[in-house]
């Protein structure tokens, strides 16, 4: 089915003008890149303050600011994101890297939302500390573990078979 | 000096990434890390600076809790980013975007100085106050980070 879109896409206008205008991949992993960054250091700082003190971190006022930056550069990455899936559909949909980075993006946005809704939202004080640890230190490995694919794209996991 | 760079492609740790098929993409991994780490800490504190994010986070807070991740990024970036040039340092020496790179990353060091050691830097570590000064420094240092990062990206497309 992945081979079957890739192809579809590959032949769309849009794909065809990225392909032909050479600075648009660069520029977008830039913006990618760029939005990493700010997601980075937003989640890993919201969540180390859970794994320092889950107590603590339930009264710092600062913590929905992060996670308003999270969701943005969440936003960011997914747009830029499609564009450059857009621009080389085979490169990304039939890599391996490709789709566990995916399958992580999901868990981690999932954990976000839960770690969110326990700290700062309306299940505020439902979770015990020992969950919230737990679910924190998840959310670090599975934004390390994206960086990982997306790097690895690059490099490993081709499924097109050479075609 | 070409010969430095050449005998710096022979070491054996730049040796062992030649010879490696994942040891690169590790170590380009982990730069992107130590990049985040970097590039995010002071792209808070700046828009901090400027008003325009984290207002429920004190500034003089804010400085001080940023500095270990600054750091901490600063050090895995320079030490991946010393190990990936040794792989190739004949090229990259001659990389526009490269140099462009590290000229900025000069730049930012000194900027970085300016803020530090500006007459008004005293009343903003007691009383948070951002004289316009302070503004532009923060200004111009989200500026080069933005430019660093992107041209970090165009070092393998040029």
């Amino acid at each position: 089915m992945l081979r079957g879109l890739s192809a579809d896409i590959a032949h769309t206008w849009l794909s065809g003008e990225i392909q032909s205008h050479l600075w648009v991949v660069p520029a977008f992993q830039s913006v990618h890149i760029l939005a990493i960054a700010a997601l980075i250091f937003a989640s890993f700082s919201a969540n180390l303050a859970v794994l320092r003190s889950p107590h603590g971190a339930r009264t710092m006022p600062w913590l929905a600011g992060s996670y308003r930056w999270t969701w943005t550069a969440l936003a960011i990455l997914l747009v830029s994101g499609v564009i450059l899936i857009t621009g080389e559909p085979k490169r990304s949909l039939m890599n391996f890297f490709f789709r566990l980075k995916v399958l992580l993006v999901i868990a981690a946005a999932v954990l976000t939302l839960i770690l969110q809704r326990s700290l700062a939202g309306p299940m505020r004080g439902r979770l015990p500390h020992a969950a919230l640890v737990v679910l924190a230190g998840i959310s670090i490995a599975a934004w390390v573990g994206i960086l990982f694919c997306g790097r690895f794209i690059a490099y490993f996991g081709d499924l097109s078979g050479g075609e | 000096m070409t010969d430095v760079f050449a005998w710096l492609e022979g070491t054996p740790p730049a040796a062992a990434i030649a010879e490696s098929a994942w040891l690169f993409p590790t170590l380009e991994t982990l730069h992107v890390l130590g990049l985040a780490f970097v590039v995010g800490s002071i792209a808070a504190f700046d828009l901090r600076t400027l008003g325009l994010a984290w207002p429920a986070r004190r500034l003089e807070t804010l400085a001080r809790d940023i500095l270990p991740w600054t750091w901490t990024g600063f050090a895995i970036a320079v030490v991946t980013g010393v190990l990936l040039f040794s792989n190739a340092a004949t090229d990259y020496i001659r990389n526009p975007a490269f140099l462009a790179k590290m000229g900025l990353m000069v730049l930012a060091g000194l900027n970085v100085l300016l803020f530090h050691f500006h007459p008004h830097q005293l009343r903003f570590a007691t009383e948070g106050h951002v004289s316009l000064p302070l503004r532009v420094s923060a200004g111009v240092s989200l500026t080069l980070w933005t430019a660093i990062v992107v041209l970090g990206r165009w070092i393998g497309f040029v």
